[in-house]
């Protein structure tokens, strides 16, 4: 999913730019502030992928904000807004991907989100890469998910091998500890899966009372496209499913 | 020659300058903003904008002699602009005590202007601007303050005899 940062701190062009950017790409999530204080903070923690930036705000400098945006997402789109052009030579320095004059028509944030320096994330970008051939790895836009436990990726793989089938805590807690006695622990690792896929803003598992199952739209997966029949994940089968969990090898067997 | 070029190209920068864009444009972008959600609200601006624009090309570049009320008209043409910026943070306050005499036009809006920016514009919960005006003895005092950094500015002349 895009992120759209929007930042002006007179309210009336920020409601009208959000919604200029909800009519360019209405699928993004956007967030805005006409809080400089609130903006500053917000821009060490946030990573978005375009940012709006009203270069001349009252209580904060937008180049500041600018430069911090960049170190929390090096590939950030950096828009400036601004009423008259006097600050361009500054913009130019920040590696800005844009910079728009005011009023700012629709057209205007159109033309400038179709002409952004870095890439927007595309849907694919978004989702969790799982690779099952060889063994079992998991990660997010190029790097390994880290789980508190490593049960709880143990947990993610046999949801993936599950392919998408509601599998019971009786069933799991089998397959992760040899027994059926882990209640307590199994929570625990469900919250860790939960609470560390949710600061990815990705939904990995979907739950009913006592069921767990892999969100198979939220995962890009070797296993899943070979099953589909594409060519290129076959060859990515070099004998090797998942070789780190014994209760694999079921599978692996179907495999050959 | 070239002496002559730098000068009206410094001419020109101080003039234009002096238009102070960033607020025109700002102020058109609000009202162009406000056209879609308050269309009659939006006219009052453009009436409000036109009338500020013109006070200004009258009287940038010259020092024009005006009456003190139309000056506070201006003024208030003014602060009606830098509301749409503002809102509820822009707070002003009004103690005219005199009004019949005569100021440099623009010369009390600047004080007005440096008042905003030298306070509401520093403050997320703004401040209030005071603007007053009053005779003792022969001199006229005319004040402008804020409450956010606490500036006040002071202009004082000696009234004319009729």
């Amino acid at each position: 999913m895009i992120r759209v940062l929007c930042a002006d701190d007179e309210s009336i062009l920020l409601n009208e730019l959000e919604e200029n950017v909800r009519a360019v790409l209405p699928g993004a999530e956007i967030l805005s502030s006409d809080d400089s204080a609130k903006l500053l903070e917000m821009s060490c923690r946030e990573p978005v992928d375009i940012a709006f930036l009203d270069i001349n705000m009252g209580t904060v400098d937008g180049v500041t904000v600018a430069k911090n945006l960049q170190k929390t997402n090096p590939k950030i789109n950096i828009i400036f807004c601004t009423g008259y052009s006097e600050y361009a030579l500054d913009a130019l320095n920040i590696n800005c991907s844009g910079y728009l004059m005011k009023p700012i028509s629709e057209d205007a944030v159109r033309k400038a989100v179709d002409t952004v320096r870095y890439s927007l994330p595309d849907s694919e970008d978004d989702k969790i890469k799982v690779r099952c051939f060889g063994n079992f790895d998991i990660s997010y836009r190029g790097k390994p998910l880290k789980f508190k436990y490593n049960k709880t990726k143990e947990l993610v793989a046999y949801l993936i091998d599950r392919k998408g089938a509601e599998v019971s805590k009786n069933e799991v807690s089998a397959i992760l500890f040899e027994d059926d006695e882990h209640d307590a622990y199994l929570s625990k690792l469900r919250k860790d899966l939960i609470d560390t896929t949710e600061m990815l803003h990705v939904d990995l598992i979907r739950t009913r009372k006592g069921y767990v199952a892999i969100n198979r739209d939220a995962v890009t997966c070797d296993y899943y496209d070979y099953l589909d029949g594409d060519e290129a994940a076959a060859d990515k089968f070099r004998g090797e499913y998942m070789a780190q969990y014994s209760w694999a090898e079921e599978t692996l067997a179907e495999l050959y | 020659m070239k002496e002559e070029n730098d000068k009206s190209a410094n001419l020109r920068e101080e003039m234009i300058s002096e238009l102070r864009p960033h607020f025109l444009f700002n102020s058109l972008a609000c009202i162009s903003a406000l056209c879609r959600k308050d269309p009659a609200f939006a006219r009052e601006g453009i009436g409000e904008f036109a009338s500020h624009l013109r006070y200004e090309l009258d009287s940038l570049g010259r020092e024009r002699s005006v009456a003190f009320k139309d000056e506070l008209k201006e003024i208030e043409h003014y602060l009606w602009l830098e509301k749409l910026n503002y809102g509820d943070r822009l707070r002003v306050e009004y103690d005219i005590k005199a009004d019949c005499f005569e100021v440099t036009a623009l010369s009390i809006q600047r004080y007005v202007e440096a008042a905003i920016k030298q306070g509401i514009a520093k403050s997320p919960t703004g401040g209030t601007i005071r603007i007053s005006s009053c005779e003792k003895n022969g001199e006229i005092t005319i004040s402008v303050e804020e409450d956010v950094a606490g500036t006040k500015a002071t202009a004082v002349m000696l009234k004319e005899r009729k």
